[in-house]
């Protein structure tokens, strides 16, 4: 941990206001947008970074310093995340099985099927836009121990130990996971890109 | 090597974490075999847009926002130094609670038969 991120733990531990307003500055963006690839929709992603915020701050005094200040924030925002999912799932927010459907055919069958219907568009066609929305739609409709995976490694770029140490999930299974749901994602966009 | 074996490698073959051996291997196959060429085409495709994906911004007024929540949740004491009267002192009661233990644990033993009863 940095000798600056012990400084703002110890502050925050002694409850400084001011302390509190600079780490949700200094963490704001990374949360919300972790919190968003998470969740896909900006209401629930401000409302669930901002909760993070203050289990940070309600639970600073348990931070023992044995990882990363921003892995141990990671942590508490991927389970708030999962909270609401699963509060989410209860009320029928997800669109649809179909990607977690394809991740259990891949598990019985070790390996996707090559079929003719799955033939490459012309990359030159594909606006940035509409891959992108479609990549966080097919997000969107992972389960959550597979969306996790993904956003921590493809989207926020984190080394794999941290995100073992997020997920308490040795680093086999998170590589296994995270090429299944990748393959997943792969037939999602085909599908839709042709 | 065939189509299965393959792509189950093309997650670490893309993240360089084959040994290179075997990452000859997964390239030589992908020469040989065009549908894992499409295949592996799709799934740079995919990490492309993955790595690609822009890096959303908190909005405006968020860290205010977030203040408010904790002043209003807990009426203003989140930004106080913590007193004792502000959570329940378990260390206290275990202490008192250990006390009662053996003062009980002393009367029983001072009664029984066979010890000086005092006047």
């Amino acid at each position: 941990m940095s000798l600056r991120e012990m400084q703002l733990v110890r502050r925050l531990q002694e409850r400084d206001q001011r302390a509190f307003e600079e780490m949700v500055r200094l963490y704001q963006h990374k949360v919300y947008n972790l919190v968003y690839r998470m969740l896909g929709h900006p209401e629930e992603a401000r409302d669930v970074a901002q909760e993070v915020f203050i289990t940070v701050f309600k639970s600073v005094d348990t931070f023992r310093g044995d990882a990363q200040f921003s892995t141990w924030l990671y942590r508490i925002a991927a389970n708030h995340c999962k909270n609401r999912l699963k509060y989410l799932g209860r009320r029928s927010y997800k669109a649809t099985g179909e990607l977690n459907e394809a991740i259990e055919g891949e598990l019985q069958q070790a390996a996707p099927s090559l079929t003719a219907s799955h033939v490459d568009g012309p990359e030159t066609t594909l606006e940035g836009l509409e891959l992108e929305r479609l990549v966080q739609e097919g997000i969107r409709m992972l389960d959550e121990e597979y969306r996790t995976l993904m956003v921590l490694r493809d989207v926020e770029n984190l080394a794999y130990e941290e995100i073992c140490t997020i997920t308490g999930l040795p680093e086999g299974t998170v590589k296994s996971r995270l090429h299944r749901a990748r393959m997943a994602l792969k037939e999602y966009l085909a599908k839709h890109l042709g | 090597m065939d189509h299965a074996q393959a792509i189950e490698l093309f997650s670490a073959y893309t993240e360089s974490e084959l040994p290179p051996e075997q990452a000859r291997e997964v390239e030589q196959h992908l020469q040989s075999c065009i549908p894992c060429r499409r295949e592996y085409g799709q799934f740079q495709r995919l990490m492309a847009g993955l790595h690609a994906m822009p890096r959303l911004t908190a909005p405006p007024e968020f860290v205010q926002g977030v203040v408010a929540r904790v002043r209003k949740r807990s009426g203003g004491r989140f930004f106080a130094p913590r007193r004792l009267v502000d959570r329940i002192p378990y260390e206290l009661f275990s202490l008192l609670m250990l006390g009662l233990l053996l003062a009980l644990y002393l009367v029983m033993h001072m009664s029984q038969p066979g010890h000086l009863q005092l006047p």
